[in-house]
């Protein structure tokens, strides 16, 4: 009877998974295992599929992109051995998209991927242990409006996979049926897989936040998982505010505030600034006849800057501010606060 | 008194001890332990079973169908139930010993049972203690008055193997006494209907006892006695369409469903090894479960290599495997069948029996040459740790925080003011599981609204989990958008949120949505709106900013809107 074999091998294997696995060394901040990271010499050592063009950086030094349209049904992948020193570690990717529209879209908070292509668009931290079999965790590549609506790019990071255990990495954009809507252009760039411990407590952001790594700009800021899973409300803080006061030509009775301020990421990010306006002395962080503005943020930029239009005769003026981000329960702000610079008794 | 004979009665006691200091794993969870689900919906009809006429009727309405609602044969596991609540008070921790020791009792049954088929000692006991720890047990063992009917009729079954498997002809009380074993079997939980019928005839064939036609009179006795039952059951006591409420409501009888339910199986007991990367807890180490495995371990190595024997007869132990797989498939087979996408952690005790006795076979078997006679106490030993690591870890990681956090939900609910009859309560963002362990109590309205009305002593009282907009409409149900709720429901509503880390708190807003980003916000109940915050229309931002306690009811999706 040749029962026990398979059983004193489910045992072996339990008492070996019971050893957590030592990792040889701890993970080497940045290391980023993509070859030719910026698609030089024409994308060398990469895959390209036949509807993904590359586009130079528009100045020296800049980072390459690929353009899509149309049709997509393929990946933009490097294919990589495992290097042997990862064993007990993991990795995780990171890339960044923006998207190009011909025409104009409403700037809300409402998901509208589905109006920008069929199919879908993802990063993929794949993996194969045989060398045949590809594992794919994936994170979705998805647009609201107003991410649109800013231009910038938007960093997408994969969670963290153990790959200790792959015999290939394959790190990769991958266009699953996905047919782009005329006018529509995707930008990818700056794909990188990064070393990482193979738990990283669900905060695979830390490994991904480092200088050397090749990132387009400007990068839109974003919560990091964990803060979104958790729907805590960023803890950043606000200083330097300015504000000037503009004529506006076309209309005598409307002026244009442009508020400046700074604000300083904290440990949560802030994803987006409230800018809560009210020409009639209410509240604003309180008042249902509030003009908010929302302000995007950008990763690595604390000074900002929004423009309000207001009556000329609006008294008193008052204004608040608060930082907030998209979370799992909607959105969370901070406590908002009525800057001194931007409160008018009259303009 | 022959030696053998000495020596089995020895191996009877030291087993009934042995098995209940095994399970002293569970004890990790003893101060934690607190009632599940359908536990709540149930205690409320125990409650108002008083004096013997309501005992009476209420033991009617479980036989008769009429405390579901729909066909089911579990109802001695409810009227266990009834019992055990009516003995220990409401009290889970007496619930749960009385369920710890009736899985015990099972265990030993099974090791008796082997034992009495012809087989060594050792492996008998081994059987017994892989049953016992086994990971498919844990969800039945942590849910007392909803899982009976695992529990239960499982137990009814085994008694019946264990009697069956004797080698001596049985007399007329003893197949009395069997038959009455495979009645209490059929009414105790449907998973096991299979192996009333089959079990007996299974054991004969499996274990190939000298006097084999001993076992079919047995049969025919539990088959004849199990028929009529069935038959004055369905014909006089039922009271609901078998069909209707019953196999067709909870199966879908398709290969596509029996294909998905196999995988979905088979995946959750490679989550319950507590090894695999999508496990749903992992193994850890701590004092008190590094002191039980290695006494376990200990134990266990010892009592089998003092009952190792020397029988290792391929064939007979081939039959034995052969009778454990065929156990376990008939107590999985109905579970392949049952619709709906939910987990199925509970339908994997019934099979546990036949599981540990295939593992038990595994492990004997490799000690059949001279050379390799330590082995199977030494992978017994190891094995067992494994399992009482398994145990613990599942109960740290699933179901002690799972009771932590409906502890921290009773705390809040009695400390929440202004509750009367007739109000409606909705806590939102309960996680639905935790590792193994489902929501205590918000995981469906019907043991929602039971347990509200428990904890707070105060009854008629609704709960959900949450409300559902549909377009500007709010509903308490996202598959009945006929009932709408009006704004005097909201008016006795009450909101509790539960935050990532199992915080509560409650909210004073329920925000409508009557256009793109436009919402109405109402008041719930003892909330005065002074300011008329009623009149105003909020975009998502001034809500976000304003920061008062806004509860964003769930949108119901077109998909779920076009049924």
């Amino acid at each position: 009877m040749k029962l026990c074999l398979p059983f004193a091998a489910f045992l072996l294997l339990e008492a070996c998974s019971l050893m957590p696995a030592r990792p040889a060394r701890a993970p080497q901040r940045c290391r980023n295992l993509i070859r030719n990271a910026n698609w030089e010499r024409q994308g060398e050592g990469w895959r390209l599929p036949a509807f993904a063009k590359l586009e130079q950086p528009p100045s020296s030094g800049g980072v390459a992109s690929i353009v899509v349209e149309g049709a997509a049904d393929g990946a933009i992948a490097q294919i990589i051995p495992r290097p042997p020193e990862l064993s007990g570690l993991g990795v995780v990717a990171v890339g960044y998209a923006r998207v190009e529209l011909s025409h104009t879209l409403d700037s809300t908070d409402d998901d509208i991927t589905s109006r920008l292509w069929e199919g879908s668009v993802n990063l993929v931290n794949g993996y194969s242990r045989n060398g045949e079999d590809f594992a794919s965790p994936y994170v979705r590549i998805r647009f609201t409006g107003r991410e649109i609506a800013s231009g910038c790019w938007k960093r997408f990071v994969t969670g963290v996979i153990p790959a200790g255990r792959a015999r290939l990495l394959y790190p990769h954009f991958a266009f699953w049926g996905a047919r782009l809507a005329p006018g529509v252009k995707l930008h990818l760039a700056a794909l990188s897989l990064v070393e990482a411990p193979a738990d990283d407590n669900g905060e695979p952001e830390r490994w991904v936040d480092c200088a050397n790594l090749p990132a387009p700009s400007p990068v839109l800021a974003a919560p990091t998982q964990q803060q979104w899973a958790e729907s805590l409300a960023p803890n950043g803080s606000f200083d330097s505010f300015h504000m000037q006061t503009r004529p506006l030509a076309a209309a005598h009775s409307l002026r244009e505030l442009v508020l400046e301020a700074r604000y300083h990421q904290g440990s949560l990010i802030a994803d987006r600034y409230l800018i809560s306006v009210t020409q009639d002395g209410s509240d604003p962080r309180l008042s249902p006849t509030s003009h908010i503005v929302t302000a995007l943020a950008r990763r690595g930029v604390e000074d900002f800057e929004a423009v309000v239009k207001v009556r000329a005769d609006a008294q008193p003026l008052r204004i608040a501010i608060a930082g907030a981000a998209e979370v799992k329960d909607g959105l969370r702000a901070q406590p908002a606060i009525l800057p001194l610079e931007w409160q008018r008794p009259r303009l | 008194m022959p030696s053998a004979e000495r020596e089995d009665r020895r191996f009877r006691w030291i087993a009934g001890f042995s098995y209940p200091l095994l399970l002293s794993v569970y004890l990790i969870y003893w101060s934690h332990a607190d009632y599940f689900v359908d536990d709540w919906f149930l205690i409320k009809h125990f409650r108002h079973a008083a004096g013997w006429k309501g005992v009476a009727g209420f033991a009617a309405a479980a036989a008769e169908n009429r405390v579901y609602q729909v066909f089911r044969m579990q109802w001695l596991s409810i009227l266990y139930g009834f019992l055990i609540t009516a003995l220990g008070g409401y009290s889970p921790r007496f619930n749960f010993a009385a369920l710890l020791l009736l899985h015990a009792a099972s265990a030993w049954l099974l090791s008796q049972a082997v034992r009495r088929a012809g087989f060594e000692r050792g492996l008998a006991f081994l059987a017994g203690v892989f049953y016992l720890l086994a990971p498919m047990a844990h969800f039945g063992l942590l849910t007392y008055l909803a899982n009976p009917f695992f529990v239960l009729s499982t137990f009814w079954v085994l008694l019946l193997l264990w009697f069956s498997s004797g080698a001596r002809r049985p007399g007329m009380g003893e197949l009395a006494f069997a038959s009455a074993c495979a009645v209490a079997a059929l009414f105790s939980g449907e998973q096991v209907f299979l192996l009333v019928w089959a079990i007996v005839p299974l054991a004969a064939l499996s274990f190939r006892k000298k006097p084999m036609p001993a076992a079919w009179p047995a049969a025919g006795a539990i088959w004849a006695a199990a028929s009529a039952a069935l038959a004055v059951y369905l014909l006089w006591i039922n009271r609901l369409p078998v069909r209707q409420t019953g196999i067709h409501r909870r199966y879908e009888w398709t290969s596509a469903r029996f294909a998905s339910n196999l995988l979905q199986i088979g995946g959750e007991l490679r989550q319950l090894s507590g090894v695999t990367s999508d496990s749903l807890f992992h193994f850890s180490l701590h004092k008190t479960e590094d002191a039980l495995a290695l006494a376990g371990a200990l134990l266990v190595t010892a009592l089998v290599w003092k009952w190792r024997g020397g029988d290792r007869e391929n064939g007979r132990l081939r039959r034995l495997f052969g009778f454990a797989v065929g156990g376990a498939a008939l107590a999985y087979a109905p579970v392949m069948w049952i619709a709906g996408g939910f987990p199925r952690f509970r339908y994997h005790y019934a099979p546990a029996p036949y599981l540990g006795l295939a593992a038990a076979v595994a492990v004997w078997a490799c000690g059949r040459s001279r050379w390799t006679r330590w082995s199977p106490a030494a992978l017994a030993g190891l094995a067992t740790g494994f399992l009482i690591f398994n145990a613990a870890a599942d109960l740290r990681q699933s179901w002690i925080p799972e009771s932590e956090q409906q502890h921290n939900l009773e705390v809040y609910m009695r400390q929440v003011k202004n509750i009367a009859p007739g109000d409606i309560f909705v806590v939102s963002g309960t996680p639905p599981q935790i590792g193994t362990a489902p929501h205590f109590s918000m995981h469906s309205t019907i043991s929602a609204s039971a347990f509200v009305e428990l904890v707070t002593g105060l009854e008629p009282l609704e709960a959900y989990l949450d409300f559902w907009n549909l377009h500007g409409r709010l509903v308490r149900d996202p598959d009945d958008l006929e009932h709408f709720l009006s704004e005097s429901d909201l008016a006795r509503t009450h909101v509790l949120m539960c935050s990532y880390d199992g915080r509560f708190s409650s909210l004073d807003w329920i925000a409508i949505e009557i256009g793109t980003d436009s919402f109405r916000l109402l008041p719930l109940k003892g909330v005065s709106d002074s300011g008329n915050a009623r009149r105003q229309i909020y975009s998502r931002e001034q809500l976000a900013l304003a920061q008062w306690p806004v509860y964003f009811p769930k949108i119901v999706r077109p998909r779920v809107a076009a049924r």
